[in-house]
């Protein structure tokens, strides 16, 4: 099977209700070819699903040329399965993930810094909704998202991590939303950095990464620019490669001086990317991430916040 | 200058040591892209938030900084408090007015913060004091 030609999609977005509309493929790790899953037209029945919520090591694809028709699938039906109670949440959360990382691939593609601001704002309101019930664990939802590397792929997680942070916290209402957007737009900068250089495998030169640390400040700048970006998007946008200990960057603030928001986002900025696969390394595990992190508690991160965080992913892991 | 306002900033020892002794063009480096030289000089400035700006959390609209070099395009200020890019200032020297907008902010230490300006208009009160 070639990476090239299939995307991956989430179990958890088969319905019993609707056909997908695209063929689904699924495929083994060792196997030379997918197999043809579920068919464009056939509707899963409810035995069906319950047998692909229990094989978690189940991988389903669908043809990149499909991608599309996907989305239109689950976008034509996502309002009704957000307000249908008998849906599990972590249904849901597969498909607001998988409808949020195409529209930020299609709005960031556009480049249209007001658009961005205004779809990440309802997409925003959405995920503070999921992230909301406390029944969702860190764990469970690590396990929904999707970890390849991509800026949209990357951002949407970062919104669902920070918004489970943030309402773990105990921040809800508009300041959740507030929160979630902001975790949405944190990496808006990196729409102006070569996607040569973000996705470079090999050590970068200086220049290069003078260019990628640019980045908070390059969002911030647009973020300046649209009259509904609030002061919390512009802050987590500005501050999450910020260290508690004054060493980041781009100002070099520490303690306090750096905003509770923004803390709260590089928890999750770290935590994402530590357990998302890069050019140039393997995903690592949630135990080890945290471990890492770990030891960068009061240089790098709030402790308070990260032991938020750890609950939240140890919660799962311990049981 | 306004009366009502304090000098906030606690100038770390290199910076201090800068403003005492440096004078003349500044030094620079390839990654900086600078367009024009800049000027180390020493004075004090009142910089107010432009009316038409964005404010951040916590953010005083008006302050007492030191101006530290200036350069055909730009201006660069000490300040006790963070400026953000993109916010439009305005400068109230001892022979000028200049309005400006921050491009970048460095902390240099704590209430410290290092502030470099893209300026936008200038007026000069008194021409023959730059004789």
């Amino acid at each position: 099977m070639t990476s090239l030609s299939f995307i991956p999609i989430s179990p958890l977005t088969l319905s019993s209700l609707f056909p997908v509309g695209v063929d689904v493929y699924s495929w083994h790790t060792g196997a030379k070819d997918q197999i043809l899953f579920l068919a464009a037209d056939q509707i899963a029945t409810d035995d069906f699903l319950k047998k692909i919520a229990s094989a978690p090591e189940l991988k389903l694809f669908i043809s990149q040329n499909d991608g599309a028709e996907f989305q239109k699938y689950l976008r034509s039906h996502f309002d009704e399965w957000f307000e249908d109670d008998s849906i599990p949440l972590r249904n849901k959360t597969a498909m607001l993930s998988e409808v949020i990382r195409n529209v930020l691939s299609d709005e960031f593609g556009h480049n249209d810094s007001s658009s961005i601001v205004a779809t990440a704002k309802t997409l925003g309101s959405q995920v503070a909704n999921l992230a909301s019930h406390k029944s969702l664990t860190g764990s469970e939802l690590c396990h929904i998202l999707h970890h390849d590397y991509g800026t949209f792929t990357h951002s949407a997680n970062v919104g669902f991590y920070c918004s489970l942070l943030a309402a773990q916290l105990g921040y809800s209402g508009d300041e959740l939303e507030d929160i979630t957007t902001g975790g949405l737009l944190h990496d808006l900068g990196k729409l102006e950095i070569d996607e040569r250089v973000l996705n470079k495998p090999g050590k970068l030169d200086e220049f290069e990464l003078r260019t990628i640390k640019e980045h908070p400040l390059t969002g911030f700048r647009r973020l300046t620019k649209v009259k509904e970006a609030t002061p919390k998007q512009m802050l987590m946008t500005y501050q999450h490669h910020e260290r508690l200990d004054g060493k980041g960057y781009p100002v070099g603030i520490g303690g306090d001086e750096i905003d509770i928001v923004s803390r709260i986002c590089t928890v999750a900025d770290v935590f994402e990317a530590l357990t998302s696969n890069r050019p140039y390394r393997r995903s690592l595990s949630h135990k080890q991430t945290l471990e890492i992190m770990n030891e960068g508690v009061n240089e790098s991160f709030d402790k308070e916040v990260f032991q938020c965080w750890s609950s939240i992913v140890c919660r799962r892991l311990s049981k | 200058m306004s009366e009502s306002l304090s000098m906030l900033i606690q100038l770390t020892d290199g910076l201090r040591l800068t403003l005492d002794s440096e004078r003349g063009p500044s030094k620079t480096n390839l990654f900086e892209l600078r367009g024009s030289s800049r000027f180390r000089c020493c004075g004090k400035c009142v910089v107010t938030l432009s009316p038409d700006s964005f404010q951040m959390p916590g953010q005083a609209p008006q302050s007492l900084a030191i101006v530290r070099d200036l350069s055909r395009k730009g201006i660069g200020l000490i300040a006790h408090q963070q400026w953000y890019p993109e916010q439009m200032l305005n400068l109230l020297l001892e022979n000028a007015t200049v309005e400006a907008r921050v491009a970048r902010v460095r902390r240099a230490g704590p209430c410290c913060f290092e502030v470099g300006l893209i300026i936008v208009k200038h007026e000069l009160d008194r021409v023959a004091d730059f004789a």
